[in-house]
């Protein structure tokens, strides 16, 4: 559903995504994991079609992102990392215009006052967005993403400043769109035991690059762990940061 | 287009009516529609500036020509403010819609398209306010003029051809600049293309002037020479586009309306290639805009906010900052609030030296200048007093600015970061009085090297030069107190009305607050003539009490201070 391939993108000489090749299938939740400055919000942000990749292409539900980039993006939901919000339209409003963005106001009217009452949203339903707090501020940016019939969701840390409530409700609701509805999920998170909970395969990159791809039992495999090790434990040995702070600890 | 539509009108409707149920911003509104209105309700009520030609005027050129060459130098200048700015980024888009609507399946096409209509909408005022604040000045002149051409109706028409002639050369330039902008910032290519937009306004500038120069060279210069060259000169030929709107302009002057259609079908068929250009490249205006919005946002609210540290700030962020360690601030070990000085000590140190710089050569002109001209006078002579009066009283002039500047800019960060701060082991007014005495040190360094300068130059000056000296710091801290008080009062420091409104409040208050000073100086003064140490002292005492007692009800505003709020 999601077919990433060979995505480069280039900032003048830095090569801040180079050859990703990646895939999630309907139904899957793929955890997109990296150290800091890995690559994984400019690959998010190449394939939510905001940045252009130097190379590479991206396939969303069949649809070339650049070639039919609205079909690709009618069947896309991307929640960005600390969203910037319209602040001077209510919550409503701007749950609107994302509906009317996506040719979606029919769904809007059956869906929305639901989603908001699900995120706890609707008591502020007709409050200025620049008077939410910024947990708030995520949990609409996550319903923005909800309000269309997306196929693919792209989530860039959504669970930063929501709180436990949220968060759970946002876990199930993607768990449920992926393995019930059939939804493809892919997750960038440095919350790795959420990411172990909650994906079916994690894609781990670190300087632009995917080092591993795979299951949690497909990592343990390829780095001889045990079957008790965690993902963090994993990711700690798969990236450089991980082999420097064992270095430390072991001093 | 509709949810573009849909977010415009619903934003600009939801700020006013933000604008009109916050009291604060409501004064601030106030302030400014009444003295805009009392500006032009004078100007209408009033009947304009009377005009000089209240009989026919005497002209030395055909009323045609003289409003033909007036136009095309209207349209050069005009043709040069659009070009100088075409380099200029365009930074219309905010972190929202790159986070929203960019990853929606809006066509990037039609974002375009709208922004360029909404840019000329918004271009279209420009004329407005001309008409406004210039239409009563000028219209008796223009009246009279048209009274001259051979067909005086033309005035009628005027109004409506020069629109349409600043229309379409606005349409022109304002598809140019996205055109010229989606094809010369792709942040994955060579930037070679950046250097375009500033070397040819640059050269087009240089002709301008080089032509006009060559002809005040010519021995036989006259008026006559200006005028042929503006209206058959090479430049009509050379900026076609400033030549094709001065044509439409003219239209019911000449009577020519094919040449103006002419002129109009060429610009606007410019304009339709530059936007199909535009539109070529508009895959690159989202990754654009997606890379600068953050920092063209950050400049743009540390302008309204009046942050001289944003540049800094955002050169920072782009890592283009080298950090250089100073050695003896390094060494200082200062603990408790004096922590909060050296930090400022640092911040200032890197971020404060282009706007001192500035200050400083401002002050030394300005004061060595009358002591210049006081060489000549004996001391005890009145001119020599009025010279010397204003070679000191320039020195906490330009303190008073320095201070108010740095004051401003430094509280910005202290409105801001108040989980950090507050949080410190010491007290509230502590923490305020050692965030403003780096830039209140500062400022007074200026003013001390002006007293220097002053001593240098005129060694017998030295008692009322080194008075003033002593008055320098206690005034800098009433000054930024009165500054942090009215920022706390008013804390919406991106607010364009509460900005005015609180800066003309700080400024009156200022006044206010230097009035003890005054009278406690001013007596000592009148009783004992020539001791200005001891007016001085008195001065400095009144004011560092003002200051202290303005900083502790910053410090109980501050107490109570939630920018989230």
């Amino acid at each position: 559903m999601l077919e990433v391939s060979g995505l480069t993108k280039y900032y003048k000489r830095v090569c801040a995504v180079d050859e990703l090749t990646f895939h999630v299938n309907p139904g899957e939740i793929v955890g997109l994991l990296g150290p800091n400055g890995a690559g994984k919000t400019t690959a998010l942000r190449c394939i939510a079609g905001i940045l252009r990749s130097t190379s590479g292409s991206v396939r969303i539900c069949g649809n070339d992102l650049r070639s039919q980039q609205k079909l690709a993006k009618m069947a896309l939901a991307f929640v960005p990392e600390t969203p910037s919000l319209y602040e001077l339209l209510t919550v409503r409003e701007h749950l609107r215009f994302v509906a009317m963005c996506y040719e979606s106001l029919d769904q809007y009217e059956t869906l929305g006052s639901e989603l908001l009452r699900r995120y706890d949203l609707h008591e502020k339903e007709d409050e200025l967005v620049a008077t939410l707090s910024k947990g708030m501020k995520q949990k609409l940016a996550v319903v923005c993403a909800l309000i269309h019939n997306a196929r693919v969701f792209l989530l860039d840390e959504p669970l930063i400043g929501i709180d436990p409530r949220g968060a759970a409700q946002l876990k199930n609701h993607f768990l449920d769109a992926a393995h019930q509805g059939g939804a493809s999920v892919l997750v960038s998170t440095h919350l790795l035991d959420t990411a172990e909970k909650m994906c079916d395969r994690v894609i781990i990159m670190a300087h632009g690059r995917k080092i591993e791809d795979g299951t949690l039992a497909e990592l343990r495999s390829r780095t001889e762990g045990g079957a008790a090790e965690s993902l963090e434990e994993l990711f700690l040995k798969l990236t450089e940061e991980g082999y420097e702070a064992a270095t430390v600890s072991d001093i | 287009m509709k949810p573009l539509l849909f977010l415009t009108f619903r934003q600009a409707k939801n700020s006013i009516i933000r604008s009109l149920t916050s009291v604060k911003r409501l004064i601030g509104i106030l302030f400014i529609v009444l003295y805009y209105y009392s500006f032009i309700f004078r100007r209408f009520t009033s009947g304009g500036v009377p005009s000089r030609f209240a009989s026919p005027m005497q002209l030395d050129f055909p009323a045609t020509d003289i409003i033909g060459a007036v136009v095309f130098g209207g349209s050069l200048v005009v043709m040069m403010l659009f070009w100088l700015s075409l380099g200029v980024q365009r930074g219309g888009f905010r972190s929202a819609d790159v986070d929203m609507l960019f990853p929606t399946p809006v066509n990037p096409r039609i974002v375009l398209f709208f922004r360029m209509i909404r840019e000329n909408i918004a271009a279209l005022l420009l004329p407005l306010l001309l008409v406004i604040f210039g239409g009563p000045a000028l219209g008796g002149q223009i009246r009279m003029l048209f009274r001259h051409v051979p067909n005086p109706d033309a005035l009628s028409q005027a109004g409506r051809w020069l629109l349409l002639a600043w229309l379409l050369t606005q349409v022109f330039w304002i598809s140019a600049s996205y055109a010229y902008a989606l094809w010369a910032y792709r942040f994955d290519e060579k930037t070679w293309q950046r250097r375009i937009a500033g070397w040819s306004s640059f050269g087009a500038l240089a002709i301008i002037v080089g032509y006009v120069s060559l002809l005040f060279r010519q021995p036989d210069a006259s008026a006559h020479t200006f005028m042929d060259a503006a209206l058959h000169g090479p430049l009509r030929l050379i900026f076609p586009m400033a030549s094709g709107a001065a044509n439409i302009a003219m239209a019911p002057v000449t009577g020519d309306t094919i040449l103006a259609i002419l002129a109009g079908i060429g610009l606007l068929a410019a304009a339709g290639a530059l936007i199909w250009a535009a539109m070529l490249n508009v895959a690159y205006m989202y990754e654009h805009a997606a890379l600068t919005t953050s920092s063209i946002e950050t400049a743009r609210s540390a302008i309204r906010a009046g942050d001289l540290m944003a540049s800094f700030k955002i050169r920072a962020a782009e890592g283009k900052v080298k950090v250089r360690h100073i050695r003896w601030v390094d060494r200082l070990r200062w603990q408790g609030p004096m922590a909060v000085v050296w930090k400022e000590l640092i911040l200032n140190i890197r971020t404060s030296l282009p706007s001192m710089t500035v200050f400083l050569v401002l002050g030394l002109v300005y004061s060595l200048l009358p002591i210049l001209a006081a060489r000549a006078e004996r001391p005890g002579n009145d001119d020599f007093r009025m010279l010397v009066g204003i070679a000191l009283g320039t020195s906490p002039f330009i303190v008073w600015m320095t201070a108010w500047t740095m004051s401003r800019s430094g509280f910005v960060e202290v409105l801001k970061r108040v989980d950090a701060d507050k949080a410190l082991p010491f007290s509230l007014s502590q923490f305020l009085f050692a965030q403003s005495t780096i830039r209140n040190l500062e400022a007074c360094l200026i003013g001390w090297l002006i007293v220097v300068g002053v001593i240098i130059a005129r060694p017998d000056m030295a008692h009322p030069a080194l008075s003033v000296g002593v008055l320098l710091l206690p005034f800098c801290f009433v000054v930024s107190s009165v500054v942090l008080f009215f920022m706390l009062l008013f804390p919406d420091i991106e607010d364009m009305s509460q900005r005015t409104f609180r800066e003309m409040l700080t400024l009156i208050v200022m006044a206010i607050a230097m009035v003890p000073g005054i009278i406690f100086g001013g007596f000592v003064l009148f009783n004992f003539e020539s001791m200005y140490w001891l007016a001085a002292l008195v001065m400095s005492l009144a004011n560092t009490a003002v200051a202290f007692l303005v900083m502790m009800m910053c410090a109980e505003l501050y107490a109570v201070h939630n920018p989230s709020e």
